[in-house]
Order: structure tokens, then C-alpha cells, then sequence
């Protein structure tokens, strides 16, 4: 599903930063797989790498089989908007929207039919038990909520993997574990989580993890 | 500049045939997404609004209420002005004799006409030796006086025969009558001008559109033809549209031995006229709606600016759910063009309405382009929507990190 080799990302300076170097590691379907490492070490560069949202200066990127070193802008845009699905630290919901109105959002870019986006948020909510919330205000929910509405809003689409961001760091442990269960139900034959993190109880339910430290990614077994 | 989305063509086969949906997001999908950021940002939405259309209304007001007015003041130039025509004897040449008014009177189209000539000034008093006040003079005939629409107070008119027996008879205006000391007529009260008693036979209220009769003491017309009097002139109050007629045929009429050397004046034009008062005050009004549809305009940039920061993370996640460049820009100028519709929508029923107020309160007839009630609504959306240029491409330069690294 992910095939990174030798992936470095170099910003440019005054001073040059070499974020990450010579990462090379695997990430396939029904995985899940924890990015862990100090701040600073390099995990956020590394997610934003596989997430297309950065693009690495040296070594191959394939995601779901594409070389994505070869696209064009809107091209990752469409692989990503099509591909994977964000979970972040922050909920980062839409204040003015319900429920349903923010899991439609990435089914606007996609150009799926109105009629139908209803249908699928819906369909995403109730899997991460939010069935009973639909047109509820995110200002009436709660923090863990709101990270279900985030996680319903990645999934909607259906992604081939799933990047979690911190995805418990808002979150109390009690929610952390209702929402860690929920990232492992929706592992599956054809989909891949993979979450970046430095609390150690979340990247011990992972199947594998990636150490990062000081830029260099190692894959550690299991 | 270079817009954020602008791109090459794509060449070759499509590497994400099959495997990815190709992004766009359809111009609906982006104006719905505009209206509920409006509406769920309300306070501040109704005070953008309330910019924008405090801007609409002062343009449509302004160019409103010029445009009542100025047909408000042609209408009453009309009543007063546009029926009237004056034909003058130069210096030099001999007053007329009363009766060459009759040949005025006779024309097509006359319905008043009267001959008049300004007098030195006089001093006049109540008795030969006592204090004596200035005082203007002129003779006129009673219809010259009546159709420069002076009015009667006290006493009469002169008749025919106060000119023709060369009686000594004088009649004067309100304000030489307070002059004088003069309260009614009932004891035939006497003027005394160089010794000379005459009898005061009537006050009228001099017309407030010619000097002549103003503070004046007037004699009856034939004194004109003696020395101390020039200006010899006739005054002729038309039927509505015969002016100009009528001031072609003046002339030949009152002085056929030389109708050129008369100067006749006729009412002005009045399309003229109305052009001219709307084209000055509608600039000096269109500036300072100008101005306000700036401030209009500057206050929906900074707005959507503003809402453009503060919704880092939303376009950071839109942008990394597959919204493009373009469909942000789009999405915020949406925004902004929604913002401008409203301000003008409101700002145009506002502008009708103080437009409406001002003339009826005036019982002026409300004038009111139907193209600018189109153009009000139209107007706040151009602005809007120019307005929101800035921040929508500064929105869409934002790299969905930096945007989402906003917590």
C-alpha cells in the first residue's frame, strides 16, 4: 500500500535542514502502523510526505502502486483526495457546519452527487457512533466527539489509508481508548492506518512501528 | 501576477486511471459552502452587509434625490419662468405709448402683458418739509405690475384714466409703505417728492422674481414718456408653451419701426437647464457615493481577510480532502459576492426608500432610474466580489501545512 525508499526531505535554507533522510520502510493493507519518535525528529515531515501534502526531495514515494514522484500537483491532489484520509491532533471540525456537513466536505472535491454524500456521511457517522448526532453543532460536542466526527470525515471517502496524527493527543484516556478501538475496527482487508505518536500505549497496540529520530526512520518488528 | 492555480497541461496517460477520482468542485457545491460560512458567521456577516449597504444606498440616494430635485426645481422654473418673456427698449430710443401694449395683448398665445420703466431715485416724505426717505421709482402699467405678479394689499390698481389725465397718483410697494409710515389707506394719506403732493392709491406686495418694484414708489405708466425715465420695457406672461412663439413676434409688435433693436428675453431652455443642475450635483453626490462604496469595499476585504486567517485549518483540511487552488478562490470570492449582494440588495431599498422620503416630504414627484434599482444589487456584487480578490487568492496560496498546523 506505502513503499517508501530512501525518501529525504531537505528544506531549502539559509539554514538547509535535512527534516528526514533515507527513509525505507512498507506499510501494507490491514496494518496498522505507529510513527514514533521524539518532536522534532522528523514524524511530521514524514507524515506530510506520505500524505502528499510535501513533496520529498530525494527518493520514491509509491502510494497504491503510483510512483507519486512523477504527478502533477492536481494529480496528488486527486490521489490524495482520493487514497487517504486525515485524522489530526486538533478535530479541526468546521464550526458553521453540523455533523453531516463536515463528513460531506471531502466528497465535494470528488465530485460525488449530492444525494449520495448524504448517504455516505451518514454511513460514517454511524460507524464511529455518531448515528444519533447528525445535525448536531460541534460547539454541542464533546472533545471526543469531535475527533469521531474527524475520524468519520477520513473515512468517508472510503480511503486506502488512513494517517492519524496525534490523533488521542486532546484527548483523556478514557477517550483515547474508545477512540484507538474504533482506529482498530476500521483496519481492513484493503486499508491501512498508520499514526503518528509519542505516547507508547498507543503505539503499542500497532502492529509495527517506525522509529524516527533525528530525521533517520527506522521499521522496528512488532 | 501569477494566479496559485494556474498550470500546465497535463500529457500522457493518466497514471490514476481507475484509481483516483478526478477532484473539482462543482461552482454549487462552492456557492452553498460560501452561504452557510455567511449565516453561520452572523454578527459579523450583518455588519459587512451594513457596510455595503450604507455604500448602495448613499449612490442610490444621492442619485435619487439629485434626479427628484432637479425635476423639482425645473417644474417650479417651469411654473414661474418658462411663461414669461421680456422685450426691452435700448437707451435712446422713446418709451412707447401705453396702448402699443393692446398690439402685444392682441398676439396669439398672450395671456397678460404691461409696460413699465424705471425712475431715479426719489425722496419722498409725508409732508413738503419733514424727513424724507429713499425710495426707488418706476411707472408701470396696472397689467405690467400684474404680470410680474405683484399683489394688491391696500387700496386699487391704477385705471386707465390715472394715466391719461396725468392725475397725481402713486402706488407703492409694502416695504416703501412701512418707510413712509403708511398703515392704511382710509385717510388718503399724501407722498410729498420735491414739494410735489401725491395721493397714494395702493400698496401692493412687490414680486419676489424682479427688483424694480422693490421699496419702490410707482407712477402710472405715461410718466415714462417724460424725462427722469428709462428702461422702457414690456412684460408678457405667455399660455404654457407659447414663449417661444410669442418671443419671435414681440418685438415687431410692440416697436415695428425697428423690432431689432428691442432685446427680448426668453425663458431658458429647460432641458437645458434641468441637465445642467442634474449633471453638477449628480457628480459631486456620485463622488461621495464613490467614496463610500470604497469604504464599502475595503471593509468586505478586510472581513473576509480576516476570516481567511481565521479559517486556517479549514482551508488547510479542505485543501488536503481535494479542494484545489481554484475551488478555494472560488469558495472565498463566493463568500465575498455573497456579502456584496446583500449590502447592495438592502443598501438599493434603503437608497429607494430615503430617495421616496426626501421627495415626498418635499411633495416633490419621485424620479427613479429602474436601471439603477437593477444596478444597486449589481453594483454590491462587483464590489463584493473585487473586494474579495486579496484574501481569496491569499487563501489560496496557503499551503495546506502551514494552514493546518494551525490548531
Amino acid at each position: 500500500m506505502i513503499e517508501l525508499r530512501e525518501v529525504g526531505r531537505t528544506f531549502a535554507g539559509p539554514p538547509e535542514v535535512t527534516a528526514l533522510r533515507d527513509a525505507t520502510f512498507g506499510v501494507d493493507a490491514g496494518e496498522i502502523v505507529a510513527i514514533v519518535g521524539p518532536s522534532g525528529s522528523g514524524k511530521s515531515t514524514l507524515l506530510n510526505v506520505l500524505g502528499l501534502l510535501d513533496t520529498p526531495t530525494t527518493g520514491t514515494y509509491h502510494l497504491a502502486g503510483v510512483d507519486t514522484g512523477s504527478l502533477k500537483e492536481r494529480q496528488r491532489t486527486a490521489l490524495r483526495a482520493s487514497t487517504l484520509g486525515f485524522v489530526f491532533q486538533a478535530a479541526h471540525v468546521i464550526a458553521h457546519l453540523d455533523c453531516l456537513g463536515n463528513v460531506t466536505v471531502p466528497l465535494e472535491h470528488l465530485g460525488i452527487p449530492r444525494r449520495e454524500r448524504a448517504a455516505m456521511a451518514e454511513k460514517a457517522l454511524l460507524a464511529v457512533g455518531l448515528g444519533h448526532r447528525l445535525r448536531a453543532r460541534p460547539n454541542t460536542l464533546s472533545g471526543g466527539e469531535r475527533q469521531r466526527v474527524a475520524i468519520a470525515r477520513a473515512i468517508v471517502h472510503e480511503p486506502k489509508v488512513l494517517l492519524c496524527d496525534e490523533p488521542t493527543g486532546n484527548l483523556d484516556s478514557e477517550n483515547t481508548a474508545s477512540v484507538l478501538e474504533l482506529l482498530e475496527s476500521l483496519v481492513s482487508g484493503d486499508r491501512a492506518v498508520v499514526i503518528v505518536t509519542h505516547e507508547s500505549d498507543v503505539a503499542d497496540r500497532a502492529h509495527r512501528t517506525v522509529k524516527v529520530v533525528d530525521g533517520v526512520a527506522a521499521a522496528l518488528a512488532a | 501576477m501569477r494566479l496559485p492555480w494556474r498550470r500546465k497541461k497535463a500529457a500522457g496517460p493518466d497514471p490514476l486511471a481507475g484509481l483516483a477520482r478526478k477532484v473539482r468542485t462543482s461552482p454549487r457545491d462552492a456557492l452553498r459552502q460560501a452561504a452557510l460560512a455567511v449565516k453561520g458567521r452572523r454578527l459579523r456577516s450583518s455588519l459587512t452587509i451594513a457596510g455595503v449597504a450604507l455604500g448602495i444606498a448613499t449612490a442610490i440616494g444621492t442619485l435619487g434625490i439629485t434626479a427628484s430635485a432637479a425635476g423639482a426645481v425645473s417644474d417650479r422654473f417651469d411654473a414661474v419662468k418658462a411663461t414669461e418673456v421680456t422685450a426691452r427698449f435700448p437707451e435712446g430710443i422713446k418709451a412707447p405709448a401705453g396702448d402699443a401694449a393692446d398690439n402685444v395683448r392682441g398676439l396669439n398665445g398672450v395671456d397678460s402683458a404691461g409696460l413699465s420703466c424705471k425712475g431715479r431715485e426719489v425722496e419722498a416724505g409725508r409732508n413738503a418739509y419733514g424727513r424724507n426717505v429713499k425710495l426707488s421709482s418706476s411707472a408701470a402699467q396696472a397689467e405690467a405690475m400684474q404680470t410680474y405678479r405683484a399683489e394688491l394689499t391696500m387700496g386699487r390698481w391704477f385705471d386707465a384714466g390715472h394715466g391719461e389725465r396725468g392725475d397725481a397718483v402713486v402706488m407703492l410697494d409694502t416695504a416703501a409703505a412701512q418707510a413712509l409710515g403708511i398703515k392704511d389707506l382710509d385717510a388718503g394719506p399724501m407722498v410729498f417728492i420735491g414739494g410735489t403732493p401725491f395721493l397714494v392709491v395702493g400698496v401692493f406686495s412687490a414680486p419676489p422674481s424682479e427688483t424694480r418694484f422693490t421699496r419702490a414708489i410707482v407712477f402710472p405708466y405715461e410718466r415714462c414718456l417724460g424725462s427722469g425715465f428709462s428702461s422702457a420695457e414690456v412684460i408678457v406672461r405667455t399660455d404654457p408653451g407659447a414663449a417661444k412663439q410669442v418671443a419671435k413676434e414681440v418685438a415687431l409688435a410692440l416697436y415695428p419701426q425697428g423690432p431689432q433693436r428691442l432685446t427680448v428675453t426668453t425663458p431658458p431652455d429647460l432641458e437645458t437647464f434641468q441637465k445642467g443642475v442634474q449633471s453638477e450635483t449628480r457628480a459631486l453626490f456620485l463622488g461621495l457615493a464613490a467614496i463610500s462604496l470604497l469604504i464599502a469595499a475595503i471593509g468586505i476585504s478586510n472581513t473576509t481577510y480576516v476570516a481567511v486567517l481565521e479559517r486556517k485549518p479549514e482551508i488547510g483540511l479542505r485543501r488536503a480532502t481535494g479542494a484545489t487552488r481554484l475551488g478555494i478562490t472560488v469558495q472565498f470570492l463566493c463568500e465575498s459576492g455573497i456579502l456584496g449582494l446583500a449590502g447592495g440588495l438592502i443598501g438599493t431599498i434603503l437608497g429607494v426608500d430615503a430617495t421616496a422620503a426626501a421627495a415626498l416630504s418635499k411633495d416633490w414627484l419621485v424620479v427613479l432610474d429602474p436601471l439603477l434599482l437593477a444596478g444597486g444589487p449589481v453594483l454590491g456584487l462587483v464590489v463584493g466580489t473585487l473586494a474579495g480578490i486579496y484574501p481569496a487568492l491569499a487563501a489560496a496560496r496557503m499551503h495546506p501545512v502551514d494552514a493546518l498546523r494551525t490548531a
